[in-house]
């Protein structure tokens, strides 16, 4: 038994007759306000057995974690970017899949005005055949996430990536006790690396997460940018007007499921309802890369959430 | 007559999940100090080489497995217990709180009104509109929370300004990223953004300019304070008449499995109650597992239940299903190297 979760911008098109699969929008190619997204597994180094993934895609993450405070445990993840559009596949030998609550929450991108997928020529960096099991929505933070649950399979899992011309695969070790295994299939900026994916751009490495030093500052006489009493630029603070859609504060990443439709416009996107994620009770897991998200410092996370159809 | 006397609701299955979880822990750590008792022994016989017979040994071993599967099986206890039952106790609308979270609803009455929400302005794009500007992607973003701690002084978290946030960009000239004290002055606080508890409509927020960054710090002392500026009637936020203030502790803090109550704008959402237990207290930092907190919530500040004082600011989170912990700065430490916090 092993679980998939799926965290950030990926497309569950499993309400159709058709191939049920997770399309995963392209973010690499960041520009204009988006920055880049990675598609990558996250598998924790003592549960890998081998791999042949490209060795330039493949990055040792060490994940230090607060399990008491000021106590800390070091855990090893390996990151598996996925640097060209492939299928990805994962064993399984279950053929009926269950919806648990996908339809309970999750932003529909069918529901939104003039969205129609492109299910030929979107621009995915990787699809995701999901023939059996169940999918689950769980509250994550405060977004969601989407978790397989496989339970029947054959050993070893393996986890395939190919596009019809090269194949790499992940074997992994098989599991010594009854919890499932655990595999990260994430869709987001560079969560691990302090000053990243927004300026990924300019050359940031691949350091590890960490909070930023600075030391205690006093101002005793700093200049005011606004005077007293004036309200410009605080109209959406007080309720009376949404955000303004040239910053793209509202909708943030969702935009980048722009890449699935017809017409790869934008402007469909700039409205997400997430007010169902809260019908999600949270998920149960053990992953170091999943600790490590929920540890961060607690400003707002942008709409970077599962959809279905 | 006399008054029927109604007992104040009460929280059975978060008192049963604490109770569940302490439990867990505590078998955990029985589990642990067995298999470290094992190793000890083989330790101690293996030293005596040949003396100690092979099946005595092999006793050992099986003993020493036994104590393994004991962690395996309580783990596989804990996931499954939430996997099938888990939820977290989520944060009330301030004025329709039921009181069953910890504190009573007339503390929360009584606290709730200094607490304000950090706010980007939303008018970003003109400010920044240089050809070598950019805006970033926070305009009119709710942001944070903190608490009035003086007529015009706010209390909140230090990362909140932060000029590298994971998720987000703000605003940047020629590629990199504006100074903390910018950031601050391209921010307001709002008051007020609650739910009316007698429509269940939103009520309209009060507005006021961050002028300064007073004061900041985003390490494991992660605070901030801000001054702020008057509304339109030339009123400050912390008059008696608008708002008022919190009282920051000076000497009654909070043991471990007090009660702590955090008043917060989780996910940038209108002001919301949450409550539990102090977990553990070090280093300038508060620990708690059983407070719900969300992105958003950053600089809430952490009242004590018996006083109603500020004892700390919430930072950060990591309390999960299983496990974990959020925290908070403890107001000692801030204290410690404020010229402002009052008292």
């Amino acid at each position: 038994m092993y679980t998939v979760s799926f965290v950030g911008l990926n497309y569950f098109n499993a309400c159709t007759t058709g191939e049920k699969k997770v399309m995963i929008p392209n973010g690499t190619r960041a520009g204009g306000h988006m920055p880049t997204h990675y598609a990558s597994l996250f598998i924790e180094a003592d549960h890998l057995d081998s791999d042949d993934w490209w060795s330039d895609q493949r990055i040792r993450r060490r994940i230090r974690l607060e399990v008491r405070l000021g106590e800390f445990r070091s855990v090893d993840v390996i990151e598996f970017r996925i640097p060209k559009k492939v299928e990805l596949t994962f064993r399984c030998h279950d053929d009926t899949l269950s919806n648990v609550n996908l339809d309970d929450g999750l932003p529909k991108l069918q529901a939104l005005a003039g969205f129609k997928l492109d299910s030929v020529g979107a621009d995915t960096i990787a699809e995701v055949p999901i023939p059996g099991g169940a999918i689950e929505a769980f509250r994550f933070g405060s977004s969601a996430l989407v978790r397989w649950l496989i339970e029947k399979h054959h050993d070893p899992i393996t986890i395939t990536a190919g596009d019809g011309e090269e194949t790499r695969r992940i074997t992994l070790k098989k599991s010594d006790c009854q919890l499932p295994t655990e595999i990260v299939l994430s869709n987001t900026i560079d969560l691990l690396t302090r000053g990243n994916g927004h300026s990924q751009e300019r050359g940031a490495g691949n350091g590890h997460g960490g909070d930023m030093a600075g030391a205690v500052m006093h101002s005793a006489a700093m200049q005011s940018g606004s005077m007293p009493g004036d309200s410009m630029g605080m109209a959406a603070a007080n309720g009376s007007d949404n955000h303004s859609s040239v910053g793209y504060g509202n909708s943030g990443h969702f935009m980048l499921y722009a890449k699935l439709d017809w017409d790869r416009d934008e402007s469909k996107f700039q409205h997400p309802d997430l007010s169902g994620l809260k019908n999600f009770k949270p998920l149960p897991f053990h992953h170091p890369y999943l600790a490590f998200l929920c540890t961060l410092k607690e400003v707002p996370d942008p709409p970077c959430v599962p959809t279905c159809c | 007559m006399t008054e029927q006397f109604i007992p104040e609701p009460y929280d059975r299955r978060g008192l049963a999940k604490r109770t569940i979880g302490d439990l867990l822990s505590r078998r955990n750590q029985v589990a642990l100090d067995l298999g470290a008792l094992d190793t000890n022994i083989t330790s101690t016989f293996s030293s005596e080489g040949d003396q100690v017979s092979s099946s005595f040994r092999g006793l050992l071993d099986r003993r020493s497995a036994f104590a393994h599967d004991l962690g395996l099986v309580d783990a596989q206890i804990d996931y499954t217990l939430h996997d099938l039952c888990g939820t977290m106790d989520d944060p009330q609308d301030v004025e329709t709180y039921d009181g069953t979270l910890g504190v009573s609803r007339e503390f929360v009455d009584k606290h709730e009104a200094p607490v304000g929400q950090l706010v980007w302005l939303d008018d970003l794009p003109q400010r920044y509109s240089g050809a070598n500007d950019d805006p970033g992607t926070v305009n009119g973003q709710r942001w944070g929370t903190g608490a009035l701690i003086a007529d015009n002084l706010f209390l909140t978290a230090g990362h909140c300004f932060q000029p590298d946030p994971r998720r987000w960009k703000v605003p940047s000239h020629n590629g990199t990223a504006i100074a903390a004290e910018e950031m601050a002055q391209l921010m307001c606080v709002c008051f007020n953004y609650q739910r009316n508890g007698a429509t269940g409509d939103m009520r309209p927020g009060a507005v006021f300019p961050v002028l300064a960054l007073m004061e900041y710090s985003a390490t494991d002392l992660d605070y901030a304070i801000v001054k702020l500026g008057p509304d339109a009637l030339g009123r400050l936020p912390g008059d008696k008449e608008l708002y008022g203030k919190l009282t920051v502790a000076t000497k009654h803090f909070p043991a471990k499995n007090d009660i702590l109550c955090i008043i917060q704008h989780p996910n940038g959402s209108e002001k919301k109650v949450e409550a539990g237990h102090l977990m553990d207290t070090r280093n300038g930092r508060i620990a708690y597992n059983d407070i719900g907190t969300f992105g958003g919530a950053s600089g809430s500040p952490i009242l004590y239940e018996k006083t109603g004082e500020i004892v700390g600011v919430h930072v950060k989170g990591g309390s999960l299903p299983i496990g974990g912990f959020n925290s908070g700065t403890a107001i000692s430490a801030i204290r410690a190297v404020s010229k402002l916090i009052p008292g």
